[in-house]
This record gives C-alpha cells, sequence and structure tokens, in this order.
C-alpha cells in the first residue's frame, strides 16, 4: 500500500528537498523534483507529485518559505527559499543520518 | 516537536486562505506539468507522447491534488464535514432504518433524560440554602420517624454541644386567625429563634428579616401563644396572595390570635421549605426565645455543623451529653436518649433514594436493550455494504477513513437520537410530574436543564462509538478483490453465527425483568384499588371548624363551648345552598398534613360493659348525628343515631366491624353496651349500630377498631374537622361557607381547605407513579426487544438465502423451512427467558417496597408474563420465517 512506503519516505524526502534548496538557492517545485531525479540517478522511483506534499510540510514547520516569482521561461510560479531553521534542521538531520551511517558501517565491519 | 507545533498552527491560520492557495497550487502543478511536457517535447516525442509520460511521471495530477489538499488543511475537521454529508446521504437513501434507528433511540434516550432529571433534581443537587451541607437535621429518632425535638432537649443541646456554630429552632402554628381589614383567614405561622434566619440564609426582599432586638424577653403566659415579641416577617407567596404584593404593608399593623403585630419585612421568594414537612406551608414568621419552661412543645431544630467538625463527631458529642444529661436531670425525656443528627439533604430525600435508583436501574435496562439494538441494526446494515465500500476503496479510501466514515454514520444516528430524546423529554415532563405523587421530596426541582442536556448527548455518543465501533471496523476490512467478484455471499461479513443471538438472548431477559416489574406494579394497583372504602368520598369538603380560640369565651368554655360552637356552624351551614348535609368527625381515610386542633380531657377510660381489664386500643371518633349521611357510611345492622332526625334520649355508640369483631365476636354488637370513665363520673352508652370499616388507618394498613360517639355526649375528643357534602362542584360553594362562619362568630375565618377527594386520591398516588414508570419503561423493553428479534431473525433469513434456496432444491418443505428457522429463535428466546426469570428472581427484593398485596415473587405473574412475552417473541419470529418459506429456490440459488 503505497500510504505505509511513503511514511518511511517522507522524512528522507524533506531531507533531500532542504539539501537541493540549500545548493541551488531559491527554485520552484519543477525544479527541485527534476534536480532530485538527476542527483538520484532515476534510482528513487517517486511520483514527482509527491515532491508538493513534502514541500508544504517544509513551509507548514517554517524551514522553507514560498514567494511568487517569474521562472526561466516567463511563466509565474512560486519559488521556495530554505530558512534560517531550515539551514539549522538541514544540518541536524545530516549529522544524524552521518552517525546512523556510521554505526551501521562499524557494525556491518564488526560482524 | 516546536515543528509540528507550528504546522498545526499554519493549518489553522490557512484555513480561510484555502481557495486562494487551492489556485496557487494548481497553477503550481500546471507549471509542473508544462515544464516536463516541454522537456519531453525537447527529447522528441510527440505532442501527445510528452504529455501522457509527463502524466505518468507527475504521478497522476488528481490524485496530487488530493494529497496535498489532504496536507493541508485541518485534516480531520474537513474530513469530519465530509463524513457527516455523505452520512447523511447514506441515511437518506434508506430512510426507514434511520427513522427505526432515530426513534428507538429517541424513545430510549428520552426516558434516560427524564430519569436523569428526576434523579439530578433530587437527589444531585444540592438544597438551595446557604452553606447547605453543613446543614444538619436535628431530631429524635424514639417514636421510630424523624420526630421532632422538645424545646426542652433543644435548649440543653444548644447549651453544650460545641460542634455546631449555630442551631436553628423552628416551632409551627396552624389555626392563627389573621385579622386585619380584609376577611379573617387561618393562617400557619412559625415562631423561630434568633439563630434561624441566619442559619437559613433568609433575606429580606422588602423591609427587613427578624434582628435580635425583636426577641425581647417579653413572654405571654398564655400557653398557646407564640410570640416573644411583636413583630413579624410575611412569607412571600403569602404577601403575594393575600396582600397582592402591596409595598405599603410594611409598618402596618395587624392581628394575630387578637394580637397586634407589627409587619417589619417580607421574606425572599426563595426563603421556603417545601421539603420540611412542619414548615412547607409557613405564611409568616415570628420571633421567639424558647425557655426550659415550656415543656410539650416540639421543634424542628437544624444545626450548622462548624467547618473543622465532621457528623460522626457531632453525633458522638451529641451521644455524650444526652448521656451524661438523663443521669443528673430527670426532665431528660427518655425522647432525648435517642437524638440522632443526619444530613438535611440525607433527612430530605433519603427515604425516596433507594426507589428512584431502582426506577434509574430499570431505565439502565431499556439503554441497555436500546444499545444492543442499535449495535445489531448497525451491523446488519454494514453486511449489506460490502460492495460499496470496496468500490470506495479502490478509488483510494485507506481503511482508517471507511472506518472513520462508518463510525461518523453510527454517531450522527445516534446524536440525531439524542436529540430526539430530548424533545420527547420535554415534552412530556409536565406529564410525568402531574403524575408525581405530592409528597415527593424536591419535586420543584425537576427541570430539563444543562445537565441533562449534556447527560444525554454524552450517553448518546458514547452509544453511538460503542455500537459503531465494531460494525465499522468488519465493514472496513475487505480483501478488495474477493468483494467485487460476483458470488461472494454475505458470509465473509457476518463472521460467527451465534454472536447476534447473544445480544438478542440478553435483551429478551431484560425485558422479561422488567416486564414482570411491571405486572407486579399492575397487580399491587389493582389491589389497591380493590381495597373497600366503604364511604363516598364525593363532592366533600374538609372544613376546620375550631373557633377563635384566642377568644377568651372559647378558652374557658372548655370542651362544651367548643361543641357549642360547632353545633351552631353546622346549623348554618346546612341553610347554605348547595349543602347537603354537614357534620362534625374525624377523616374516614387519614391525611398527611394535620391541620386541626385536637382536644383530649384526661382521665376518660372506655371499655366494654363486663371487660374492663380488656386492653384494647381503639380509635374512638366524637360525631354529629349526620356523619354517616355525609360520608355515605354503610351501615350492616341496628341503626344509625338520629336517623329518626332527632337526637338520642340516650347516649348511643355505632362501632365498626374490627370493633365487634375483637370485642364481640361472631356476636352481633347491637344491644351491647360501653362503659365511659370521665372525671369520676361513669356512663353506660348502648351500641345501636354496625358500620362496615372505613380506612382511618389508611389504604395499605389494615382496618382499626373504631367506636363513634355522639358529639353532644362531649365524650372527651374534639378534632374541630367538619366535613360538608355538596349537591354540586364544592369549591363554588366555599364563599357562602364564609359568611356563614361570619354568622356565627365574626372573627371566626376559614383556612385551608381540602376536598375529602384529593385526600383519598393522595393515597394512591405513590403506586400509581411507580406504575405509571414502570410500566412505560416495560412497553418500551418490549418494543425495543421485538425489534431486536425480528430483524435478527430477517436478516438471518437474508444471510441464509442461498442455503435455503438449495434445501429447497433438495426438496425440504415449507414447513420445514419455517421450523428451521423458527427453532433459531427459540433457541434464543429459551435461553433470554431463563436467564430473565433467573435474574427477576435474584433482584426481587429490589421491588419489595413498591409492591402492596402480593409478593415480589409472585409465580403467578412470572408464569403468565414469561407466556404471553414468548408468545410475542414467537410472532415476532414467525414474520420473517414466513417469508422464508415463500423464497423461490430458483432465484436464490442464482443470486449471491
Amino acid at each position: 500500500m503505497t500510504q505505509s512506503k511513503s511514511e518511511v519516505l517522507q522524512g528522507t524526502l524533506d531531507l533531500l528537498v532542504l539539501k537541493t534548496l540549500e545548493s541551488l538557492g531559491p527554485m520552484h517545485g519543477w525544479g527541485v523534483a527534476r534536480r532530485i531525479q538527476q542527483v538520484s540517478e532515476d534510482a528513487l522511483q517517486l511520483s514527482q507529485g509527491t515532491i508538493y506534499p513534502a514541500l508544504l510540510r517544509l513551509e507548514q514547520r517554517g524551514w522553507i518559505s514560498p514567494e511568487c516569482g517569474t521562472s526561466e521561461n516567463n511563466r509565474k510560479v512560486r519559488f521556495y527559499t530554505i530558512t534560517k531553521a531550515g539551514r539549522r534542521q538541514l544540518r541536524e538531520e545530516t549529522e544524524s543520518w552521518e552517525r546512523m551511517m556510521a554505526i551501521i558501517n562499524r557494525v556491518l565491519e564488526g560482524a | 516537536m516546536l515543528a509540528s507545533i507550528r504546522a498545526f498552527l499554519w493549518r489553522i491560520v490557512h484555513l480561510s486562505h484555502r481557495s486562494k492557495s487551492d489556485a496557487i497550487f494548481d497553477l503550481e502543478l500546471e507549471f509542473h506539468l508544462q515544464m516536463e511536457i516541454e522537456e519531453n517535447l525537447h527529447k522528441g516525442m510527440n505532442a501527445a507522447e510528452a504529455r501522457r509520460r509527463a502524466l505518468i511521471a507527475l504521478g497522476g495530477f488528481e490524485q496530487t491534488k488530493e494529497e496535498y489538499r489532504a496536507s493541508r488543511g485541518i485534516l480531520w475537521l474537513s474530513d469530519l464535514k465530509q463524513d457527516l454529508s455523505y452520512g447523511a446521504r447514506s441515511l437518506n437513501r434508506n430512510p426507514g432504518f434511520a427513522v427505526l434507528v432515530i426513534l428507538m433511540l429517541g424513545a430510549a434516550l428520552g426516558v434516560s433524560a427524564i430519569m436523569f432529571s428526576i434523579i439530578n433534581g433530587i437527589l444531585l443537587l444540592p438544597l438551595p440554602y446557604e452553606d447547605a451541607d453543613r446543614l444538619i437535621h436535628i431530631y429524635s429518632a424514639s417514636q421510630g420517624t424523624h420526630g421532632d425535638l422538645t424545646v426542652v432537649d433543644y435548649i440543653k443541646l444548644k447549651k453544650q454541644c460545641q460542634s455546631f456554630e449555630g442551631m436553628a429552632a423552628a416551632e409551627s402554628k396552624s389555626n392563627v386567625t389573621l385579622t386585619d381589614r380584609q376577611l379573617p383567614e387561618l393562617i400557619d405561622v412559625a415562631a423561630v429563634n434568633d439563630d434561624f434566619f441566619r442559619i437559613m440564609g433568609g433575606k429580606a426582599v422588602i423591609g427587613r428579616i427578624l434582628q435580635p432586638e425583636d426577641f425581647g424577653r417579653e413572654r405571654n403566659d398564655d400557653s398557646d401563644n407564640l410570640y416573644s415579641g411583636s413583630v413579624a416577617v410575611l412569607g412571600y407567596r403569602f404577601w403575594q396572595g393575600r396582600y397582592g404584593g402591596d409595598k405599603n404593608l410594611i409598618g402596618q399593623t395587624v392581628k394575630m390570635n387578637g394580637r397586634s403585630i407589627l409587619v417589619v419585612g417580607i421574606a425572599a421568594p426563595e426563603f421556603r421549605f417545601p421539603d420540611l414537612p412542619d414548615l412547607a406551608a409557613v405564611d409568616c414568621w415570628v420571633p421567639r426565645v424558647f425557655g426550659e419552661s415550656d415543656t410539650i412543645r416540639y421543634v424542628t431544630a437544624i444545626g450548622k455543623i462548624r467547618g473543622s467538625a465532621t457528623l460522626e463527631q457531632a453525633q458522638a458529642e451529641t451521644d455524650v451529653i444526652s448521656r451524661g444529661l438523663s443521669q443528673t436531670d430527670r426532665n431528660w425525656s427518655s425522647a432525648a436518649r435517642a437524638i440522632r443528627l443526619l444530613s438535611l439533604q440525607e433527612s430530605v430525600v433519603g427515604k425516596v433514594r433507594p426507589k428512584l435508583l431502582v426506577l434509574g436501574g430499570a431505565v439502565i435496562f431499556v439503554l441497555l436493550i436500546a444499545c444492543s439494538n442499535l449495535a445489531n441494526l448497525l451491523h446488519f446494515r454494514a453486511a449489506g455494504r460490502h460492495k460499496e465500500m470496496a468500490v470506495r476503496s479502490s478509488i483510494g479510501a485507506s481503511r482508517r477513513r471507511l472506518f472513520r466514515q462508518l463510525l461518523t454514520e453510527s454517531v450522527l444516528l445516534s446524536v440525531i437520537g439524542g436529540t430526539a430524546g430530548l424533545l420527547i423529554a420535554i415534552l412530556s415532563k409536565g406529564a410525568v410530574l402531574a403524575m408525581a405523587p405530592s409528597d415527593l421530596p424536591r419535586a420543584e426541582m425537576i427541570t430539563v436543564d444543562l445537565r441533562t442536556f449534556g447527560f444525554t448527548f454524552l450517553i448518546a455518543l458514547v452509544a453511538g462509538v460503542l455500537c459503531g465501533i465494531v460494525p465499522a471496523l468488519r465493514a472496513s476490512d475487505l480483501d478488495l478483490t474477493t468483494s467485487l467478484k460476483q458470488g461472494a455471499s454475505d458470509n465473509v461479513l457476518s463472521g460467527r453465527r451465534g454472536h447476534g443471538s447473544i445480544f438478542i438472548a440478553g435483551q429478551i431477559a431484560m425485558a422479561l425483568v422488567l416486564l414482570i416489574a411491571s405486572g407486579l406494579m399492575l397487580r399491587t394497583y389493582i389491589r389497591l384499588q380493590a381495597v373497600p372504602l366503604n364511604f363516598d368520598a364525593k363532592n366533600i369538603l374538609i372544613i376546620n371548624a375550631t373557633p377563635p380560640y384566642f377568644k377568651p369565651e372559647y378558652r374557658k368554655g372548655g370542651l362544651e363551648g367548643l361543641v357549642g360552637y360547632s353545633e351552631a356552624l353546622l346549623t348554618q351551614i346546612r341553610k347554605v345552598a348547595g349543602v347537603e348535609c354537614a357534620a362534625m368527625g374525624g377523616l374516614p381515610i387519614p391525611t398527611k398534613i394535620t391541620r386541626f386542633l385536637f382536644y383530649g380531657a384526661a382521665n376518660i377510660q372506655l371499655y366494654p360493659e363486663g371487660q374492663p381489664s380488656k386492653n384494647l386500643l381503639f380509635t374512638a371518633m366524637a360525631t354529629s348525628p349526620e356523619y354517616f349521611r355525609v360520608i355515605r357510611a354503610h351501615l350492616l345492622s341496628g341503626r344509625l343515631p338520629g336517623s329518626d332526625g332527632l337526637p338520642d334520649a340516650a347516649p348511643s355508640a355505632v362501632v365498626n366491624e374490627t370493633f365487634a369483631q375483637k370485642i364481640w365476636p361472631d356476636v352481633s354488637p347491637v344491644g351491647k353496651r360501653l362503659v365511659l370513665t370521665r372525671g369520676g363520673k361513669t356512663e353506660s352508652i348502648e351500641v345501636v349500630g354496625l358500620v362496615a370499616d372505613t380506612r382511618t388507618a389508611g389504604l395499605e394498613k389494615g382496618t382499626i377498631p373504631v367506636v363513634y360517639m355522639p358529639l353532644a355526649h362531649n365524650p372527651g375528643t374534639f378534632s374541630g374537622t367538619m366535613l360538608v357534602r355538596c349537591t354540586t362542584d364544592p369549591l363554588s360553594v366555599v364563599p357562602s361557607l364564609r359568611k356563614a362562619l361570619i354568622a356565627v362568630d365574626k372573627d371566626a375565618a376559614l383556612g385551608k381547605i381540602d376536598l375529602l377527594e384529593q385526600v383519598l386520591d393522595s393515597h394512591y398516588a405513590a403506586r400509581r407513579f411507580n406504575l405509571f414508570i414502570i410500566s412505560i419503561l416495560g412497553a418500551l423493553a418490549l418494543f425495543l426487544a421485538v425489534i431486536g428479534v425480528f430483524a435478527t431473525i430477517a436478516h438471518s433469513v437474508s444471510r441464509r438465502t442461498h442455503e435455503i434456496g438449495i434445501r429447497m432444491a433438495l426438496g425440504a418443505q415449507r414447513r420445514g423451512v419455517l421450523a428451521l428457522i423458527i427453532r433459531q429463535g427459540l433457541w434464543m428466546l429459551f435461553i433470554g427467558e431463563a436467564i430473565g426469570l433467573t435474574a427477576a428472581f435474584a433482584l426481587n427484593k429490589l421491588l419489595s417496597s413498591m409492591v402492596f398485596g402480593i409478593a415480589t415473587t409472585d409465580a403467578a405473574t412470572y408464569l403468565v408474563v414469561s407466556f404471553v412475552w414468548a408468545v410475542v417473541a414467537v410472532f415476532a419470529c414467525l414474520l420473517p420465517a414466513l417469508r422464508a418459506t415463500r423464497i423461490d429456490p430458483l432465484l436464490a440459488l442464482r443470486c449471491e
């Protein structure tokens, strides 16, 4: 069932979106989705539509803020910018990810 | 944590921006799609292909929108709205089901609401006095009932008991003649001590309440007058009634029993004591200093306990004090040794609490039956909706969502049912109160108020949730593919066949218990009605015929003066148009309120001639000759005195059956003689007649021996009660009676008038009320249980349609099918009746105070009720079973 899958991926997706916005600067939804797809080399089989609920979640939590702007092909669309709180969250999440990876690595090597 | 709170707040703030953000998001999504399409075009696809791939990549336009919207709003609020509207539409499609459930719940919740408001008003709400929880009723328990305290006991207790911060004492007096510019009236006066207004929280709405300076040392030597001062505070109702709320009354003087009294204030409307029998009818409050020389006088004593003390401590202290006093003080009456303390609330409602709780228990039964019906019906309905659930699930509804929606539906039903129930309660409150016996304490507190609303909705919610959970769980639990396939039968959802039947057996049992109780109540009431009265109460007025006793000519005149006055009064009254006949004499059935003065002379002995040692308790009633004609007594043998229109030459008595049986068993009493000794003189009195027993001891206690003595021969007791039989409506005769009274003595006043019919009716009132409530509950339980049985069997038939079709195709007869279905019902019925009979037997003691004339385990009632109920239940099974026999096997086999 799609529901349970998305629960697992929610947290990771948030992390990826924040990272993308931090690296690329203010970006619209499509751009973020495209970028994640590229970087992961199409390994993540998500429907692009799940980006939008993730963006909304991050907006509700105050980690990104939207504003209206014009895209490169002169269309009106919303751009998202990472906020200070967002940067802090990104840093914390990255650190905990890395800690987890280190632990798992140790276990794998030790076993 | 902080982040999620922020998220929640964001949602709340954005509730109002919904349509705008919808529009913005649509644009966003459109942009995304366009960008993807452009990219695809760049890759070389054609327009159609580009669009198709873009949509796939996006993952479904509508789904994305749906998910977005889901994250955006306050999920449960918007979902709730959706669920409610869906539920309402779904119920609209099955209006029969909805109406049935709402009626069912409405009836059950309605009686619950009524019962709750009764229990709330009487038992739960605190008494309406200041610091009511600290008020203690101090009484003497020696007579077995809550007797009042003698003045002497009260004074001694007050002096010595430290647990109380104060004690209020009130002595009530009826038949005080009030004389002012209007016609004189007999009123009820309460003489109170200086603490009374303070402790009972009395306030004045005009003028002032009694102050310490009103309680002077001045005392009247007259043993009959109460006053220590010469002021009075009038009760609000009395002031409105007699003086029309005239504010100028303050500062005026009126006469009470001939004594000038200054009106200093009007008490607030809420300063009344309907629950304390002696103070319930008080019209006016006067001050009194109670002294130790006031022997043989009684007060209602209410103490205010100190905040730091408990009731047990106060009772212990009281016990010690009374024990100590009885040793040192011979004046300390034996009654005082049993001084008891009881919280005022308990004193007022304690007696009625057990009965109310029994009624409450019966209501709980009805609720349980209704709830199990609800659960069953929801279950059956859910079983038939699996297709609908399957379709919704395939569109994308999660199981949780389905469950929530179904639960919302059942809660919606129960809340509507609760509203209907409250409506029923509000509409029927008047009828219930009208049936209530007049001595039901705190009856005026019974209202359908906010608490009742809250309680009813709470029960409705809980019922809706509890009854709806299991059906909702079942219905939302689907294996998608099997349900959509043709050929899957309802058996997927019905689970074990047995569990519905247990509910029904329980319902049958509970309904049986209530029906047996109703049967017992009915027989009780019939027995009560069958008690022979031997008098006719219609059109009889009960008048207080005591003269204005404060006048010296009556006080000095002794009993002869009183008798002379009443005979003069009789003569005047007989002349009044509309009066058929009138007589002095006691009431053939007792009234709970005694307003009349009893005069007795000491040293009177009455015994049958030749049997002076016979220690017989009997009532000697002084009657004027027309008494038997007024009450239409039944003469069994002999004659009535004065029947030839002239008073008898020699004193003659009449006895009732019980007396005759006790003294001269199996022999006619006519001609026997009684010996009357009074103050040294002895007289011989002949018994001239035998009458059938009236109910001088009440309806339910047995009859007591009564001797009717002629008033003119002054037997020594005089009750001042006059009975007037009228040819027309008695109340229309009252003004003329007032004039007749004044013709005899210009200061004579008419007090409160009673109709003998009402006094008689009050004896049936309590049992009638019980019958009313329990039989309504029984009928409701019957109705609900029948629905339950019918629905269960009908559902079972529809479930087994396939199976029945097979059976019939294989050669089963219609009779066989009928038997098959009915057997299931009979089994439930058997178990249910067994449980019910056992339960009724186990609980029978609860009803013991409510029955009269039969045992609570009366076998006949049990058997008849069980039989009737069984017949009804079988009929309830029969209808759906008959439908089962008409199943066309071909159709049955074809459909799923």
